[in-house]
């Protein structure tokens, strides 16, 4: 016989042992499970890893297939700008020799009728050649092709000049035209006569075709800051003025504000296109304010150089550099002599550049790491640490864009210039160098539409970088300016005067 | 050190001697995670060292001898938990020469923080293998009890002699026999 306790206590003792057989049961269970479940997480982690890295690889792909397609685009574009200027300059030729004639038949004994006939045929020939040379002049413009002609202009001729070619339309229409130039602080600019009278006769031209009654006022100003003088010119009218929703498109090629003027009003809507972009290859720009039905006010900001006072100096040509582009490049000047400096700053000062220094190799570097640079003057001849070695140095930066950089040497010769291109410089100036020289090598760093024709460029990240900032550059040039200028800043000036 | 490697020797100490000997154990050498062990955790090294030293002079069998027994234990367990690593390997020699690219791999999906040991195994003839075992642990007769028990997995027999190299690392030659070693 068993005692009672003693067989409930081993009892106990059993259920217990069961009880713990089961937890431990269930703990590894527990592990396995575990053990499991994490794998199946490594693994689904690891599959979307490859999904990610598969993603990227896509979006590398569609990246490189949307540039190519973009590079094709622009090629077709390009294509095409050229065969209209072939054409425009194939179909002109023909046409003058058609003028001629006409001109020959009008001196000729004719009947009224036949004379009538021949004025026909002049004026109709005239309008069509207006828009074959607005043709050739906006393909020209489109393909970098316009060289812009470097003379003494007198701002005051051109404005006197331009009023007289309109003043009788606009007379014949009962419009007044009145003009003012105000007392110039510099009458004289160094500048594109032509291109810059177009530009003034396009706006003038246009204010008084769109307008019926009232007035077409021009006001003509300049601002000079030491060499640099910018040329404001404002031409007011009391005209249909331009609907809000039509405003952004008055500057694109072959765009009227409204498909209806083009029938009423005439003319290839190409005009303002081109003025506009001349004055952007001269560093300005056109900005328009208009109240719809009842006028408009299109103000053009040059920005010249002043003309030295003697003034008859030979024209120089300049290849179509647009300095505005020029002003957002991020630019250090790496040079140990303190004069040598002076003069790289000014000169850069007066194409709108502010740049960084630095005083040797070192310094130069460290800039280079820190800031993002476009453009690196480099001093061949350095104390601490020479122009090759610290271009070494930069080259080795894990940069997202590395600069150009241009070498400054003191002598020019050929071994001097494959040094510099072996350390992995792109760029070579011999010092002194001037304005012209700083231009050329400046051109070289800059964007497509910015850069002259006759420069050659590899097509390198730098330009391709730049290119894409083009829009940030124009606003800067225009704070640079605007800060500048003195009295009240442009927009406020512009805003003074109500149209109508 | 993984949990596993605790959990199987608090297993073979209940299997071999008692459930008693195992509260006495951690009783003895009071283990800072409290001696609750799981599989999937890991615990410090410290912990095994002090309990298998506890275990020999509680039973009086010498510390490598007992982890040659514990090393035994141990690779029949993994074949019982594992069995797919082993049927990945044609023989020992296989089987030893993935343990690094293989079998730790797959360790580290689980695992990515485990310190494993490694081993570098290079054929010096067609019996004959060298293993260099490198680990901050030195567990050197528990991996010889390891070796010889997998080689019996695989219908094997294999006698392992061990050389201390400069280095630190341990080199174990494991030589293919006809017959095993005397127990």
């Amino acid at each position: 016989m068993t005692d009672p306790t003693l067989h409930e206590a081993l009892e106990r003792i059993v259920r217990l042992e069961k009880r713990l057989a089961r937890e431990r049961e269930a703990r590894v269970q527990a592990e396995r499970m575990l053990e499991a479940k994490s794998l199946e997480l490594y693994e689904a982690n690891e599959s979307l890893r490859r999904a990610a890295l598969d993603l990227e690889a896509q979006v590398r792909v569609r990246t490189h297939e949307l540039a190519q397609a973009r590079d094709r685009a622009e090629a077709a574009d390009r294509t095409k700008g050229e065969f209209l200027a072939m054409m425009s300059h194939e179909i002109r030729t023909p046409l003058i020799g058609v003028l001629g004639m006409a001109d020959l038949l009008a001196e000729s004994s004719l009947d009224p009728e036949q004379r009538q006939q021949v004025a026909t045929i002049r004026s109709s020939g005239d309008t069509l050649l207006v828009i074959i040379n607005d043709i050739l002049d906006f393909s020209k413009v489109e393909a970098n092709k316009l060289e812009l002609e470097l003379g003494v202009v007198d701002l005051v001729d051109e404005v006197d000049h331009v009023a007289r070619l309109y003043r009788a339309t606009a007379d014949g229409k009962g419009v007044a035209l009145d003009v003012h130039v105000d007392e110039v602080t510099a009458r004289r600019v160094l500048g594109d006569r032509v291109r810059i009278r177009q530009i003034v006769a396009n706006l003038v031209s246009n204010a008084v075709k769109f307008t019926e009654r009232g007035s077409v006022a021009v006001h003509a100003r300049t601002e000079r800051d030491d060499d640099l003088v910018t040329m404001v010119i404002d031409v007011v009218d009391t005209g249909i003025g331009i609907p809000p929703d039509r405003i952004d498109r008055l500057f694109q090629a072959f765009s009227q504000a409204d498909a209806s003027t083009t029938r009423r009003f005439g003319g290839t809507g190409l005009g303002l296109a081109i003025s506009e972009r001349l004055a952007r290859m001269m560093g300005g720009s056109i900005q328009v304010e208009s109240d719809h039905g009842r006028g408009s006010r299109f103000r053009v900001r040059l920005f010249l150089e002043a003309a030295s006072p003697d003034g008859d100096e030979p024209a120089v040509v300049r290849s179509a550099i647009d300095p505005s582009a020029f002003a957002a490049l991020r630019l250090l000047v790496a040079e140990d002599n303190a004069v040598n400096r002076k003069v790289a700053v000014a000169l850069l000062a007066r194409l709108g550049v502010e740049a960084d220094l630095a005083e040797n190799g070192v310094e130069a570097v460290d800039a280079v790491a820190a800031g993002h640079y476009d453009v690196v003057l480099m001093d061949m001849q350095m104390p601490e640490l020479d122009g090759l070695d610290a271009t070494r140095r930069i080259r080795a930066l894990p940069l997202d864009r590395q600069p150009r950089i241009v070498a400054l040497t003191a002598n020019a010769f050929e071994s001097d210039r494959a040094a510099c291109l072996a350390a992995g410089m792109d760029d070579f100036m011999t010092k002194p160098f001037g304005l012209d020289e700083l231009c050329r090598a400046l051109a070289r760093c800059v964007p497509v539409n910015a850069r002259p024709s006759s420069a050659t460029i590899a097509s390198d990240g730098v330009t391709a970088a730049c290119h894409r900032d083009a829009s940030r550059w124009a606003s800067r040039w225009a704070s640079r300016w605007a800060a500048r200028s003195s009295g009240a800043p442009a927009a406020q000036a512009c805003g003074e005067h109500d149209v109508g | 050190m993984k949990g596993v490697v605790f959990t199987e020797f608090l297993g073979l100490v209940e299997e071999a001697f008692s459930a008693d000997m195992v509260d006495d154990l951690i009783d003895a050498t009071s283990p800072p995670s409290g001696g609750a062990y799981t599989a999937v955790g890991t615990y410090d090294h410290a912990e095994i060292v002090a309990m298998v030293v506890a275990l020999s002079a509680r039973s009086g069998i010498a510390v490598p001898d007992l982890l040659a027994t514990f090393g035994r234990h141990l690779a029949g367990r993994f074949h019982e938990l594992y069995p797919v690593f082993f049927e990945r390997a044609s023989d020992i020699f296989s089987f030893l020469s993935s343990i690094d690219d293989v079998i730790h791999a797959e360790v580290r999906k689980l695992y990515p923080d485990a310190a494993l040991p490694q081993f570098e195994d290079r054929m010096l003839d067609d019996d004959v293998m060298e293993l260099v075992y490198r680990s901050p642990r030195r567990m050197d007769d528990l991996a010889v009890g390891l070796i010889e028990r997998c080689a019996e997995i695989f219908g094997e027999w294999v006698a392992v002699e061990r050389s201390a190299r400069p280095d630190g690392a341990v080199a174990f030659v494991v030589r293919r026999v006809a017959e095993p070693a005397s127990a």
